[in-house]
């Protein structure tokens, strides 16, 4: 250990040289950190993107070609070889909803709030008369619970059956998906009121069913799948049985691709810094090639020197990794408490993100930085090894 | 058998050859100088002595050690353990104290750094430099850097001090002084002593004068 900080102290002498190892260090730290965190803003996305659909839209999505259909025993039974969690029949139908003077196209679900509420995690409760809307629609309406709200649906009155249906209820509460489209178009109501208002009489024309527990999330979305393509056989063609991240399917398939994409382009931002750090060692090797020269005179071993090489570019990779982490950490903070660097929900769809980075990321991420970092390094550890004591002392000597 | 003994010994550097068939032998405790011109291979036959080099063909033997066929761990142990460098240039790490200079062989050889100290200590007390210890090489003058470079070079009590034209900066009368000096130490410590240079009155001083010229022995 005293040799090694009789080298290290010897390395670092002069203003420069510590600076230059700062910066050197600093760029790398940078540079993990800026994979660090994409990495884990897009792994964050794709969490927050399934875990909001889940929450908002169950396990899997059963309707019928035909539209409206009876939940027959028949039916019941042929969903209930999956053994699913709950079963929640629902109506789903389009309307405007129409507050003051403003008025937005709106996904209108009946639904029995208890069942779709364990079907789909969300707390959702509606009164008997009462109706509830996504977050981002009732901003945009500006609307407050208390307040009255239309819905015009397609179907008119049995006495003017070619004009729409208005009808007004009460907003009870205001719901969040967590998804900003959601948040935006969904209007939630009794399915008895729906069903009556639209005389379906026991129709529906979504079953939506919890097949896996809502807590712990889901690691694998294997077990879904197992159950959609049983259910595809056992339903048969007549009803289409689809996942509930089917709806955002390509959005999935483009977050992956671009995480690909992305960790190739960073690959550049890692390259500068390894420039950073081949330049520190040409700097070291050329103001310090005589020390170097002189150590190995007074018996520093090419083994000893192997160590130190190793020893010091592990604690410039570790330094580089803890300043890494703890960057990427006060992004995570900075991404929830700092207006300007939250996300746009407009654009990204979701309106809140963290990073979540899990023991694969960090092991990719530090992996392939310790493999650059030794690469840059060993070319001049290499030219030191292999340059002979008395050469490099004659050269330095007469320098 | 001989302390050191060099038989048939080659040197090339590409296709220069620098040695050309050295054979020598210095008994244990002998103080010589290696005297030739510039560019003659003296400095070349101090580090193959020194374990700095391997020789291209030859055997060089200090000591029953065949250096010729070391590895570069046990070659930089013999450095280490075996040998006191003295420069032209002496050398002193700017980054560290005279003091931590004279430590920095210690160091890297593992040794007592304590012992290491007290030996340094005294020899600072008889070299008259024990006020620049803890001082930096750029705040003492350059006759007392040189003393500090002689005390790193013995700090280890070194079975050779090998000298590499330790005069070459230096005036007649310094000269004469560190030569004395040297071989005084040397006498004290036990030491080989072996000094390279190209000053005919410098290697008067020693009682055996090996010449070189052209990569071999001739005297």
């Amino acid at each position: 250990m005293g040799s090694y900080l009789s080298i290290l102290k010897i390395s670092l002498h002069g203003r420069s040289a510590s600076k230059i190892l700062l910066a050197t260090i600093f760029s790398f730290t940078f540079s993990i950190a800026v994979i660090l965190c994409t990495f884990g803003l897009m792994d964050g996305f794709d969490h927050l993107l399934k875990s909001g659909l889940r929450h908002s839209s169950g396990d899997i999505l059963i309707t019928n070609r035909n539209g409206f259909f009876l939940m027959t025993p028949d039916l019941a039974a042929q969903i209930n070889t999956i053994k699913p969690l709950v079963i929640s029949e629902v109506i789903q139908t389009e309307a405007f909803a129409m507050f003051g003077e403003m008025s937005k196209g709106v996904l209108v679900r009946g639904v029995d709030d208890e069942l779709f509420s364990k079907a789909t995690g969300l707390k959702l409760t509606i009164p008997p008369d009462g109706i509830v809307v996504g977050e981002e629609l009732a901003r945009q309406l500006n609307i407050k619970p208390g307040d009255s709200l239309a819905l015009t649906f397609g179907k008119g009155n049995e006495t003017a059956q070619s004009l729409p249906m208005i009808q007004n209820f009460k907003l009870s509460s205001v719901i969040k998906h967590g998804i900003y489209q959601k948040d935006l178009r969904c209007v939630y109501l009794k399915r008895k009121n729906l069903s009556e208002l639209l005389g379906l009489g026991s129709k529906v024309n979504l079953l939506i069913l919890a097949t896996e527990p809502t807590y712990p999330p889901l690691q694998s979305l294997d077990p879904i799948l197992k159950d959609q393509q049983h259910l595809l056989t056992q339903l048969g063609s007549q009803y289409v049985v689809k996942p509930f991240w089917h709806e955002y399917d390509f959005l999935i398939k483009a977050v992956k691709v671009e995480k690909f994409s992305i960790s190739l382009i960073l690959q550049l931002i890692v390259v500068v810094a390894v420039f950073n750090i081949i330049a520190f060692v040409i700097y070291i090797m050329e103001k310090k090639a005589q020390d170097f020269f002189f150590l190995r005179a007074v018996g520093l071993s090419l083994n000893a020197l192997s160590k130190f090489w190793f020893l010091s570019v592990l604690i410039i990779w570790g330094l580089s990794c803890f300043g890494a982490h703890i960057l990427s950490l006060i992004f995570d903070w900075s991404l929830q408490h700092l207006s300007f660097l939250q996300i746009p929900g407009e654009i990204y769809v979701l309106s809140a993100l963290h990073l979540r980075l899990d023991f694969l990321a960090y092991v990719t991420v530090y992996g392939l930085s310790l493999l650059w970092i030794l690469l840059a390094t060993f070319v001049g550890y290499l030219r030191l090894k292999r340059r002979p004591i008395v050469e490099g002392l004659r050269q330095e000597f007469s320098a | 058998m001989s302390f050191i003994m060099l038989s048939n010994v080659e040197k090339s550097f590409g296709k220069t050859k620098v040695l050309r068939g050295i054979n020598l032998q210095i008994e244990a405790k002998e103080l010589a100088a290696i005297r030739g011109a510039s560019g003659s291979g003296k400095s070349t036959l101090l580090y193959l002595l020194g374990g700095l080099d391997q020789p291209t063909t030859g055997k060089v033997i200090i000591d029953n050690k065949n250096l010729s066929s070391m590895s570069d761990e046990e070659l930089a142990y013999f450095r280490n353990s075996h040998v006191g460098f003295v420069f032209q240039f002496h050398f002193l790490l700017p980054s560290m104290s005279c003091r931590e200079n004279i430590l920095l062989p210690g160091r890297i050889g593992g040794r007592d750094i304590g012992k290491v100290e007290k030996d340094c200590e005294e020899l600072a007390k008889i070299l008259g430099v024990t006020h620049c210890l803890s001082k930096f090489p750029f705040e003492i003058s350059g006759g007392e850097q040189q003393r500090v470079n002689i005390i790193r070079a013995l700090s280890l009590r070194p079975r050779i001090l090998l000298c590499d034209e330790p005069t070459g900066n230096l005036d007649s009368k310094n000269s004469e002084k560190v030569t004395n000096l040297l071989k005084g130490l040397a006498a004290d410590f036990g030491a080989t002593l072996l000094v390279v240079t190209h000053d005919d009155k410098v290697a008067s001083f020693f009682p055996r004068k090996i010449v070189i010229e052209d990569g071999q022995i001739i005297g």
